[in-house]
């Protein structure tokens, strides 16, 4: 048996091995860190303009407007705080598993969450006009703003609508059929021990 | 716990190309595995806490690269014809006739652990580099028993493979 074990040991350490190229290696490292600390700022730099922008123009700013984009704020925020806590195995590295079960586990329940998040930014596409008729009710029954004032905002609402909601939703929906796609082969795969 | 990542490479290089070849067959896609584990072990570093040898630890983070590579990017599982490179073991260089029968050995033992299911496949190539049952069932997460068990099947399974290819 350990004969057996030693010509299998020099057959496998007699094969012939490639180099790492630690310099590639050093650039795909830099650029890898510059694109983590880039979307983290993205990030916090959505959470935080709004508050600036709020505290910038509120004098400019009827009431009913002040307080949809409070609300709205609000909203963006728990949106925020949700999808970190949705994509927290994402955002570390996970190859540091305890074992291959364990992060097999970890990789599914990555494809989960990346469905949820492209369900739930289905959702809120499907029902951002809602928000925007409401803002409108505000400003018309909140401040009383004229027909002509109305008209106009309601215009760029429904350009909003038009243009950019179904194109989102399609890049949403594209999104959880591909997950739901790699997560089906995945476990498929791991059922059949090929992965 | 700090470890250097030059040092590392340069003492776990050979190793992590072995696990990227027991992955792919082609030699291209066996490079960019290699790259890609690599980047995964320098990333894992930091999460080092000692509580296995160093070697274990890169073996861990290794397979665990490997595996989500596979899944990504394997539409069809131990397909080697994606082009036409041959391997250098396959390409008739130059050399004694045991030299070219132990090359032969090699790529027959290569193609037939790639053939092998995950478990199995992870266990052998574990077992190839030095880890202990223990260690290679801590990796796993299944008993240091199973381990003998599926090693010694894996073995034979091996052996009639590469009889057969004979």
């Amino acid at each position: 048996m350990n004969d057996e074990h030693d010509n299998f040991e020099q057959l496998w350490q007699q094969q012939s091995v490639s180099k790492v190229d630690v310099g590639a290696l050093k650039k795909q490292w830099r650029k890898m860190r510059f694109k983590q600390f880039f979307y983290v700022l993205l990030d916090a730099l959505a959470v935080i303009s709004l508050p600036v922008i709020l505290l910038f123009v509120e004098k400019k700013m009827t009431k009913a407007e002040f307080v949809s984009f409070t609300v709205l704020f609000i909203l963006l925020s728990v949106w925020f705080f949700y999808l970190v806590w949705l994509r927290r195995y994402s955002l570390r590295s996970s190859n540091d598993a305890a074992s291959t079960a364990d992060f097999v586990e970890r990789m599914k329940l990555q494809y989960r969450q990346n469905i949820r998040i492209a369900y739930v930014n289905k959702v809120i596409c499907f029902y951002t006009p809602l928000i925007f008729i409401g803002f409108l009710f505000a400003l018309y029954f909140g401040d009383g703003m004229s027909t002509d004032e109305l008209w106009r905002k309601s215009k760029v609402m429904l350009g909003v609508s038009v243009l950019f909601l179904p194109a989102s939703w399609v890049w949403a929906d594209r999104r959880q059929k591909k997950f739901e796609k790699l997560l089906a082969d995945f476990e498929a795969k791991w059922a059949n021990g090929l992965v | 716990m700090k470890q250097d990542f030059d040092s590392i490479i340069k003492e776990y290089g050979a190793l992590l190309s072995r696990v990227a070849s027991s992955y792919e067959a082609n030699p291209h896609l066996q490079q960019e595995l290699l790259q890609e584990i690599s980047l995964a072990v320098w990333q894992a570093l930091k999460g080092f806490k000692g509580d296995s040898s160093i070697k274990t630890y890169v073996l861990r983070v290794a397979h665990n690269k490997a595996v989500s590579h596979v899944a990504y990017h394997a539409k069809q599982p131990f397909n080697d014809s994606y082009c036409e490179v041959e391997s250098p073991l396959a390409s008739l260089m130059p050399g004694s006739e045991q030299q070219l029968s132990q090359q032969a050995s090699t790529k027959a033992l290569l193609d037939s652990v790639r053939a092998l299911a995950l478990q199995p496949r992870q266990i052998f190539t574990m077992a190839m580099e030095g880890l202990s049952y223990q260690e290679i069932a801590q990796v796993c997460g299944i008993s240091s028993g199973n381990v003998g068990v599926i090693l010694n099947r894996t073995k034979k399974t091996l052996m009639e493979r590469m009889q057969h290819e004979r």
